[in-house]
């Protein structure tokens, strides 16, 4: 079997008049786990939808696990879990009930996985569902699906209503999944720090389109902050140096931008005046510097 | 092997394995010749991917601070730090004797060539 669990090309929906997702040409592989990050409005629940299935592209295709996504067949969704928000287990079933629906759906359910991350976190597997709180309910779905030991996992704002200890768990869990299960972990949160903790790509969404695309190892070697002088004047980039955004303060500039090709301190060195101070890059303020400090391009 | 990574730093996760292990073994908290963690444990401790420790393993053997034992895992490598002394130590003096012996070829005694090559070795390191 290939790699590749997901591969999406030129993928685009229509909502009415208005483009909700356009020309995403996406692969997740197995064993990866990727952050899908991107503003409230961006897509991101769109791009699950059609990846699952659960609607018809407009453009572009969609396959999963090497199957077209608009006809998936059971042998497929069987080894696909996908959390969305608002597609929650009936509030009257019990945790016991849900856990033999899982059974019945997924083959590689681990029941004493799900029963032990259930119990672990202090839920009875005999109350309904609607008896615990929103975050407690959220866990027990969670638990579920990463008990069914999914080939690929889809997760939408998971960690919504989760308490730190349980959002630390959740994401422990999901690089364990990848790791010793082979799983395509796919994680869309607002939450950057919990997934730049365990995912190894990123994609970034904006306006229904894909704006960065690559390994966060890549992204850590390539992306720098730079701070100058607010007087100094604007810098001469070198080839192939693309500014991602910038943003200016009472004294200084900062501006972030990506070196590909390796090397990339000294690379910048030639740019640099002594005044500039250069920094690394997390994934938070990356996340800033393509959003609300983008360079119109 | 207790080793921390920052993820959020921007520092490349890699890098800061090597990092770490570099200092581990120059502080002594990894002695040579110890196994290191088999990637898939050491992937599993820090939470990353099994491809980032690859990559970090891979670096530190080939700057030569482990060794990849195909089967058995990662070593810190044995210092050959006495042996190569021992054998610096031979070839040095092989090298002095030679000289002193076409020394005395000019009529110099051997302690004079010592005297000779002290003054010569103070001036190098002045930089003169």
């Amino acid at each position: 079997m290939s790699d590749l669990c997901i591969e999406t090309h030129e993928l685009g929906r229509m909502f009415g008049k208005t483009a909700v997702l356009r020309d995403i040409s996406w692969q997740a592989s197995a064993g990866n786990v990727v952050a899908l990050l991107g503003p409230n409005g961006s897509g991101k629940t769109t791009l699950f939808k059609l990846v699952r299935g659960l609607l018809i592209p407009t453009s572009g295709s969609s396959t999963l696990l090497g199957t077209r996504s608009d006809s998936l067949p059971d042998s497929v969704t069987n080894r696909v879990c996908c959390v969305l928000e608002g597609c929650s287990p009936p509030k009257w079933v019990t945790i016991r009930q849900l856990m033999d629906l899982h059974a019945a759906a997924y083959p590689q359910f681990d029941r004493a996985l799900a029963e032990e991350l259930v119990k672990q976190r202090g839920l009875p597997l005999n109350r309904r569902f609607w008896t615990f709180s929103k975050g407690q309910q959220r866990w027990a779905e969670l638990a579920l699906s990463i008990a069914s030991r999914p080939d690929v996992l889809l997760l939408d704002e998971p960690a919504d209503g989760l308490d730190p200890a349980v959002r630390r768990e959740l994401y422990d869990r999901l690089r364990e999944l990848a790791n010793e299960r082979n799983t395509a972990v796919v994680v869309a949160s607002h939450v950057i720090a919990d997934v730049e903790r365990i995912a190894d790509e990123l994609v970034l969404i904006q306006h229904g389109q894909i704006t960065l695309q690559a390994s966060l190892e890549t992204l850590r070697e390539e992306v720098r902050e730079i701070e100058l002088p607010a007087d100094q004047v604007p810098l001469q980039w070198g080839d192939g140096m693309r500014v991602l955004g910038s943003k200016r303060a009472t004294s200084s500039r900062v501006t972030w931008v990506r070196t590909p090709g390796g090397d990339v301190d000294r690379r910048l060195q030639g740019c640099l005046s002594e005044r500039a101070v250069v920094r690394p890059v997390g994934l938070e303020m990356l996340y800033f510097a393509c959003t609300e400090y983008a360079e119109a391009s | 092997m207790l080793l921390r990574l920052d993820p959020h730093s921007g520092e490349p996760l890699y890098r800061q394995i090597v990092e770490a292990i570099k200092y581990q073994i120059a502080s002594g908290g990894l002695a040579a010749g110890e196994q290191l963690p088999s990637v898939r444990v050491l992937a599993s401790e820090l939470k990353i991917n099994m491809r980032t420790v690859v990559k970090a393993y891979d670096e530190l053997s080939h700057a030569g601070f482990i060794v990849l034992q195909h089967g058995r895992g990662a070593f810190v490598t044995e210092p050959q730090h006495t042996r190569t002394l021992v054998s610096r130590r031979k070839e040095l003096s092989e090298l002095a004797r030679r000289l002193i012996a076409e020394g005395c070829g000019f009529g110099a005694s051997p302690s004079e060539v010592a005297d000779i090559v002290r003054t010569v070795a103070d001036e190098m390191e002045r930089g003169l």
